[in-house]
């Protein structure tokens, strides 16, 4: 143990998703007692190879799931959607309406102005984004 | 000159048809609005009896879609991505005509009864707007009021039990003071669009 951690201190820091970006990272504030929350983002893959982002996990929520709702003849779905693929260069817009992330169980209260964290996975590697909560509707 | 006669007589029998056409569009725009974001419907269409239950346990029937206008939205609370935008528009709307002295009563019909108790659609609706009604109960009785709207919904079984959707109309129906559905708005709801259809249907009486 006292090895691996030793190796870890002296190897160079590993960029986990390196190039991944998220702006505006946000979570819409939802009513009190809602166990269902959102959360939008605009991704992008500064970096030099593709990103294959197929996992979402959150220590502030039971469990996240990537979405997307489409109006089909008039009809509102929500679905599951499985990778979001970013060449590099590429990016994704999570808004209302659209792509989305889906929050389920929020582990603590939260209010606008608060922060949330999610976890993007590219493969095996991940990265941390906050997310502030907001009360904001389009 | 000669020549030209036959071309005057369709000149004049175009300006009398242009004449004519002219009428009809003055006639037709001051008995019926042109609607930008919606479906008039020719014929207004009267709302089946049902037996509802709002947010504060009171009951909710057909008799009260009459005597004022009415927009109903069909959704769920655990739906946070469609709803709470379509609620903050028509909170909006519903605020903007109150401006111009209009009254419209929003009304969100929950579909998913079985999550949404009172004590949960309460919660939801009174965090979107203090004037907005929530309404549901049990299916035999929704779908009964969603027949008469011409609303579709379908429960989605989820990655857990607990997390399925609803699949549901994303219309906005307009119900008149005789309880009679009007018309009908489809996404994506704009809050300027449907303030200024509705401001031709609604009169003032605030
Ligand atoms: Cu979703």
């Amino acid at each position: 143990m006292r090895i691996i951690a030793l190796l870890t201190l002296l190897s160079p820091v590993v960029q986990a998703c390196p190039g991944l970006t998220a702006e505006d990272a946000w979570i819409r504030e939802a009513p009190p007692g809602t166990s269902v929350m959102v959360g939008y983002a605009q991704l992008e893959n500064t970096g030099k190879n593709p990103l294959n982002l197929d996992t979402v996990s959150s220590p502030d929520f039971g469990s996240v799931e990537l979405h997307r709702t489409v109006i089909e003849n008039g009809v509102s779905q929500m679905r599951r959607h499985p990778t979001v693929s970013l060449p590099p260069g590429g990016r994704a817009v999570l808004m209302p309406g659209g792509l989305h992330f889906m929050l389920f169980r929020p582990l603590r209260s939260l209010k606008a102005g608060d922060t949330a964290r999610i976890v993007l996975y590219c493969g095996t590697q991940s990265r941390t984004f906050s997310f502030s909560v907001k009360a904001i509707t389009p | 000159m000669r020549a030209l006669k036959p071309l005057s007589v369709a000149l004049v029998a175009l300006s009398g048809l242009a004449l004519g056409l002219w009428a009809a569009v003055q006639w037709s725009t001051t008995q019926t609005p042109i609607l930008h974001s919606g479906i008039l419907l020719p014929t207004p269409r009267p709302v089946a009896p049902f037996a509802l239950t709002r947010q504060d346990g009171v009951a909710f029937t057909e008799a009260d879609l009459r005597g004022h206008w009415s927009l109903l939205f069909a959704g769920f609370t655990y739906c946070p991505d469609v709803c709470p935008t379509t609620l903050t528009v028509m909170k909006q709307v519903e605020q903007g005509l109150r401006d111009s002295r209009r009254a419209l009563n929003a009304v969100f019909v929950s579909v998913d009864p079985e999550r949404d108790t009172p004590e949960q659609l309460s919660r939801y609706v009174r965090y979107y707007s203090p004037t907005l009604t929530g309404i549901t109960g049990p299916f035999e009785q929704l779908d009964r009021l969603c027949a008469s709207l011409g609303i579709a919904y379908i429960k989605v079984p989820g990655t857990l039990p607990q997390n399925y959707t609803v699949d549901h109309s994303a219309v906005l129906v307009l119900v008149n003071p005789q309880g009679q559905v009007a018309a009908y708005f489809q996404p994506p709801h704009r809050v300027e669009a449907l303030t200024a259809d509705l401001t031709q249907m609604i009169p003032e009486t605030l």
